[in-house]
């Protein structure tokens, strides 16, 4: 500290007592014979110590289940984040494939998403076809009842889904999945009917995937605790049921959807 | 836990452990908050802010060269995802209002109360009225009790300017009072 220059951005480290002694002497013969910045140290001080008085750490507002929950929802926070992480992976991998304009990007898309909607149905008609060849203990459904209890089952799988991965932060009290366990239950047995049935490798593959998390929420216990949940969450993330029990859903709705659109034009 | 160790678990973390990482999170997750409470000044806020800096800090860890405390490269993701929800908490203020003083007013509500004297109330106010970088630094230095050299890392700014920004903040905060008690 230069004895003819002003301390003010000094006073700080001055009066919390961190300046160190070689900075400390000058400082305080400054102080002496500067009858500003005495002036203004003393202010400080003032301001400092009412400054300590309401100074807190907002963190200790928070509950100990909050700080409890925090890792947890950090961890959620990731999860998710991985898989916005692939999705951005694979908007970029579409931008440097498909050379064009944005508007002749999401043209070509759309294209896609059409053509791959219309082979899910080729699929299908193929799949009825064999299906017709009697076998052991099959109950054969003609192809639109099965489309149909298909798309009902991917319905209510997304609907338990999306809930389990929502849940509710854990609050220390045991989760109620009850009614979670007796849907997941209905949901086994409809998947191994229809499993019995003409569906698209896509479509058996993807009830291969959720059977295990469907069979760990159905054998929960009655109060599951949390490590069943995260567990559930873990292998609904991993798995990425959710997105692909979305497309299946989106499948069978344009599915439907255009059997009444045939059904209309043939009356 | 001892430097080494959390060096130890670092290594651990960078190798994809989440266990590892989880213990980073409990141990810095409070001072975390904190810091992002400083700027944001809610608590909602705040919570967000300290799980997203989590998230990058994850993410990022590979680009944590340990020339540093880990902390303070932490606390410097925290400061930038704050100042961006800052940003936005502004942008999104002052699309539903007129007055850019609605954030104060509005962080103000959620904030921690005390029991005591007026004095200490106009305090409180005043300090959260002072502008970001101010505030910020105040509370990083005099309630986190983190160095003039810690701060100037987390902020990346030199040590010249987190010394300005504290007697600026700190002389703003003494004015408005004088103001309010007159």
């Amino acid at each position: 500290v230069k004895n003819k220059e002003h301390i003010l951005e000094e006073l700080y480290d001055y009066l919390s007592g961190e300046m160190s002694e070689s900075g400390r002497v000058p400082a305080e013969y400054h102080l002496q014979h500067c009858k500003e910045c005495n002036a203004e140290c003393d202010k400080m001080r003032a301001t400092l110590a009412g400054l300590s008085a309401v100074i807190y750490a907002p963190s200790s507002d928070r509950s100990s289940e909050f700080w409890n929950e925090f890792p947890v929802a950090v961890e959620r926070r990731l999860h998710a984040n991985k898989l916005g992480t692939r999705a951005s992976h694979w908007v970029q991998w579409w931008g440097k494939s498909v050379d064009g304009s944005p508007r002749y990007r999401i043209a070509v898309a759309i294209a896609a998403l059409a053509v791959g909607t219309m082979l899910v149905m080729k699929w299908n008609t193929r799949e009825q076809h064999t299906s017709s060849i009697p076998d052991g203990g099959r109950i054969d459904m003609p192809l639109q009842l099965v489309d149909q209890r298909a798309q009902k089952y991917f319905r209510q799988s997304g609907v338990l889904m999306v809930e389990l991965a929502n849940r509710k932060h854990y609050n220390g009290k045991p989760n109620d999945l009850s009614l979670e366990r007796r849907v997941s239950r209905q949901l086994l047995d409809e998947a191994r009917f229809l499993k019995q049935q003409p569906l698209t490798p896509y479509t058996a593959q993807l009830m291969s995937d959720m059977e295990p998390v469907l069979i760990e929420l159905a054998n929960s216990e009655h109060h599951s605790e949390k490590p069943t949940v995260e567990l559930l969450r873990e292998g609904i993330f991993e798995g990425n049921l959710l997105f692909k029990v979305r497309m299946a859903q989106l499948a069978y709705d344009s599915t439907a959807r255009m059997r009444i659109q045939y059904a209309s034009l043939k009356e | 836990m001892t430097a080494a160790d959390e060096q130890h678990i670092i290594h651990r973390a960078k190798t994809g452990d989440n266990g590892a990482f989880r213990l980073l999170v409990s141990r810095h997750m409070k001072q975390a908050y904190n810091v992002a409470f400083s700027i944001v000044q809610n608590h909602h806020e705040a919570e967000e802010a300290a799980q997203d800096a989590f998230v990058r800090a994850f993410r990022y860890l590979e680009r944590f060269r340990e020339d540093s405390e880990f902390s303070t490269w932490l606390y410097r993701i925290v400061v930038n995802v704050s100042l961006n929800r800052v940003k936005k908490m502004k942008r999104r203020m002052s699309r539903e209002t007129d007055g850019s003083h609605a954030i104060a007013s509005a962080a103000s509500d959620d904030v921690h109360t005390h029991e005591n004297s007026d004095t200490i109330q106009h305090f409180e106010r005043v300090l959260h009225d002072l502008p970001t970088m101010q505030r910020a630094v105040v509370i990083l230095r005099h309630l986190d009790g983190l160095s003039t050299k810690q701060v100037s890392s987390i902020l990346r700014c030199s040590e010249g300017t987190v010394k300005t920004h504290l007697f600026r903040g700190l002389r703003n905060l003494r004015e408005r009072l004088e103001f309010i008690r007159q």
